[in-house]
């Protein structure tokens, strides 16, 4: 990658200052090559107490993440019953046919899902509805 | 001894200062005299897209960096067209072989400073180059305090300043060069003269195109 361009130009009949190619190989030769002191900041820490006790400060830095649930929220629940009680009040005034369960439930999630926004619900949802059939 | 295939960078670590633009003008200049090729190194292959928006052939060759390595016909110039934020690994990679740099430069502070430091590591080097003001507006008021900064500061810049214009936005959409675009014969001949500069500071004198030693 260093020596995109060099290469090119080699090909393109370039006379290439080679000692500043080889004074740059060294360079990165050099840089490769890790230092005393990296070593030992890279050496496994003797005791596996510490160890730990970092691991637990890395983890109490860590901003939690929101622990996935299967269970639906209350406010679904809420949406099914008021779907349920719309729908009976409905079939009377219009004496429309009986409707299923999972019809309840399609429309209370999409009832629910105008305003939801969490994608964790949604895989719950789609748990619920698994379930239903 | 005068080099086989001169090799030109057009390069600034500052990205949006018109390499591209000086690249396709300046290749069309030389190609008068010289056989041209130029390289895109940009990632984002401006050139490339230039030459590929351009209906009409050029007159000189614009290829990517695979095709470079294949090219066999006879060059005389190489121009580099090198990408926006270019690493300095990429830079000394240049200086191996280039014989001039070419720094374009707008005329605002953000464009001025990094242009300012990349002059100065060219002049601790003893590098060939000049710096190139584009885009100066305002009667070239802008563009020749700039010019005088710089001379101040014993920075190489190139006699002629390009004026902003949408004649040079025009040529750039339509992949033309800007002596493609009416009315923009004034621009074009600043390229001209700049490329005369160029090749005056390289002490080239190749006394018809293609006189210059030819692909290997």
């Amino acid at each position: 990658m260093a020596n995109r361009f060099s290469d090119i130009a080699k090909q393109m009949g370039a006379k290439v200052d080679e000692e500043a190619q080889r004074e740059a190989e060294q360079e990165i030769v050099q840089n490769d090559v890790p230092s005393r002191e990296t070593e030992v900041e890279i050496k496994p820490p003797s005791k596996p107490l510490k160890k730990a006790l970092v691991k637990t400060q890395a983890q109490a830095n860590e901003i939690p993440i929101t622990r996935k649930t299967t269970a639906l929220p209350l406010v679904l629940d809420i949406a099914i019953k008021e779907v349920k009680e719309r729908r009976n009040i409905a079939s009377k005034i219009n004496r429309s046919k009986k409707i299923t369960e999972d019809d309840v439930v399609i429309e209370a999630l999409e009832l629910y899902f105008k305003n939801a926004e969490n994608k964790s619900y949604l895989e719950a949802a789609y748990e619920k509805l698994n379930y239903l059939k | 001894m005068k080099p086989e295939i001169i090799f030109i960078a057009v390069c600034n670590e500052k990205g949006g200062v018109g390499k591209t633009t000086t690249v396709i003008n300046l290749a069309q200049s030389f190609s008068d005299k010289y056989k041209v090729v130029v390289i895109d190194g940009d990632k984002l292959a401006a050139t490339r897209n230039w030459s590929q928006a351009r209906k009409a052939t050029t007159d000189f060759a614009v290829l990517n960096v695979r095709e470079a390595v294949t090219y066999s016909k006879p060059r005389d110039i190489v121009i580099f067209d090198t990408a926006g934020g270019i690493a300095d690994e990429e830079i000394k990679d240049l200086l191996k072989f280039c014989h001039y740099f070419i720094l374009p430069t707008k005329t605002d502070a953000l464009n001025f400073a990094p242009t300012l430091k990349m002059a100065n590591d060219f002049m601790e080097k003893g590098v060939k180059f000049r710096v190139l003001i584009n885009d100066a507006f305002g009667n070239y008021a802008r563009g020749n305090q700039l010019k005088e900064y710089f001379t101040g500061e014993n920075v190489p810049v190139f006699d002629e300043i390009i004026p902003r214009s949408s004649k040079i936005v025009d040529a750039t959409d339509y992949g033309k060069t800007i002596g493609e675009i009416s009315g923009a014969r004034h621009i074009s001949n600043k390229y001209d003269a700049i490329a005369a500069q160029v090749i005056k500071d390289l002490k080239l004198s190749f006394s018809k195109r293609g006189d210059a030693a030819h692909g290997k």
